[in-house]
C-alpha cells in the first residue's frame, strides 16, 4: 500500500467528481427551483390532476407525474430536483425511486444499448412495462 | 399569491450540496477501486453466478461495469466488449436486459436514500426483478 498512490488517487477523483457534480448541479438547480415555484402557485396539482387516475394504481399523487416524466426523459438528478420540493412519503418516494431506477434516461441509453446490438423498441418497452409492474408491486405490498 | 422565491432557492442549493457531495464521494472510491487489486478479483468472484443466470464470463467486465456504474458511465466497456466479439448473441440480450433493469446500483440508490427513500426495498426489488426476468429469458432463449 502506498500512501502517494492513494492520495494521488483521492486528489484525481475529487477533480472528476467535482467536474460531474457542477455538470449535474447545472440543471438540478434550476429545475428544483421552477418545479418549487410551480408548486407554490398551484401548478403542480392542476397538472397532477389530469394523471391521477393512473398514479393512483401505482400509489402515487398526481403531482409525481411530472417526477416520473423528468426521468424518463433525462435522467434520475432531474427527477430528484423535481421530486424534492414535492413533500413526499418514504413509501411514495422509494416506489419512484423503484420506477425510475428500472426506466430513466431513455433516449441515452437505449441509443448506447442498441449500439451492443439489442432492439430498442424492446429494451424501452421491457424497461417502462417492468418498472410500473414493479411499482404497483411495491405499492400493494408496502403496508 | 406570494412566492417564496428565498426558500425555493435555499432548497435547490441543500439539495445541489448533497448530491455533489455523493458524486465526489462515489468517483474517489471509483478512482481507488479502478487501480486496486480488488477490482480484479470480484470480477473472478462474479464469473459463478453469473453463468447460473446463462451470461458467460467474457461478459463479466460489462455486466460489473454496468452493475456498479450505470449504462452511460459504463458504455466504454460495453461497446469495446462487444465489438471486440466476446460476446456471444445470448451474452448481449441477457446482458443488456439485466442490466437495463438493474443498473448504476450504488449511485441510483444513494442519491435516492439521501432524500428518504428505503434503500434496502429499492436494492432488493430491482435485482430480485432482473435476476427473474434474467432466468426466464435464458430459459426461453434456449429453446
Amino acid at each position: 500500500m502506498n500512501i502517494h498512490k492513494i492520495l494521488n488517487e483521492i486528489r484525481s477523483g475529487f477533480k472528476k467528481g467535482a467536474a460531474i457534480s457542477l455538470k449535474i448541479v447545472a440543471y438540478t438547480f434550476p429545475l428544483y427551483v421552477l418545479v418549487d415555484v410551480l408548486n407554490q402557485l398551484g401548478i403542480v396539482t392542476k397538472v397532477g390532476k389530469l394523471f391521477s387516475p393512473f398514479m393512483r394504481l401505482i400509489g402515487l399523487p398526481g403531482g409525481a407525474s411530472i417526477v416520473l416524466i423528468s426521468g424518463f426523459l433525462l435522467n434520475l438528478y432531474a427527477a430528484i430536483a423535481a421530486m424534492a420540493p414535492l413533500n413526499l412519503t418514504v413509501k411514495q418516494i422509494t416506489i419512484i425511486g423503484l420506477i425510475l431506477g428500472i426506466a430513466h434516461n431513455l433516449f441515452i441509453e437505449t441509443a448506447v444499448l442498441s449500439r451492443v446490438g439489442a432492439k430498442g423498441y424492446i429494451i424501452v418497452l421491457t424497461r417502462l412495462l417492468t418498472a410500473f409492474f414493479a411499482g404497483g408491486m411495491l405499492n400493494l405490498l408496502w403496508r | 399569491m406570494a412566492i417564496n422565491l428565498l426558500r425555493a432557492l435555499g432548497g435547490a442549493l441543500y439539495l445541489s450540496l448533497k448530491l455533489s457531495a455523493i458524486i465526489i464521494i462515489l468517483t474517489i472510491a471509483y478512482e481507488i477501486y479502478e487501480n486496486s487489486k480488488l477490482y480484479r478479483t470480484i470480477k473472478q468472484l462474479a464469473g459463478k453466478p453469473l453463468k447460473k443466470i446463462g451470461i458467460s464470463s467474457n461478459a463479466s467486465t460489462t455486466m460489473i461495469a454496468g452493475f456498479l456504474l450505470g449504462i452511460a458511465y459504463g458504455s466504454a466497456v460495453l461497446i469495446k466488449d462487444s465489438m471486440e466479439n466476446k460476446m456471444s448473441y445470448t451474452d448481449i440480450i441477457l446482458s443488456a436486459v439485466f442490466l437495463s433493469i438493474c443498473h448504476a446500483i450504488i449511485e441510483d440508490t444513494l442519491i435516492f436514500v439521501v432524500i428518504g427513500a428505503n434503500g434496502i426495498v429499492l436494492f432488493g426489488s430491482r435485482m430480485m426483478l432482473a435476476l427473474i426476468i434474467v432466468t426466464i429469458l435464458n430459459k426461453m432463449l434456449q429453446k
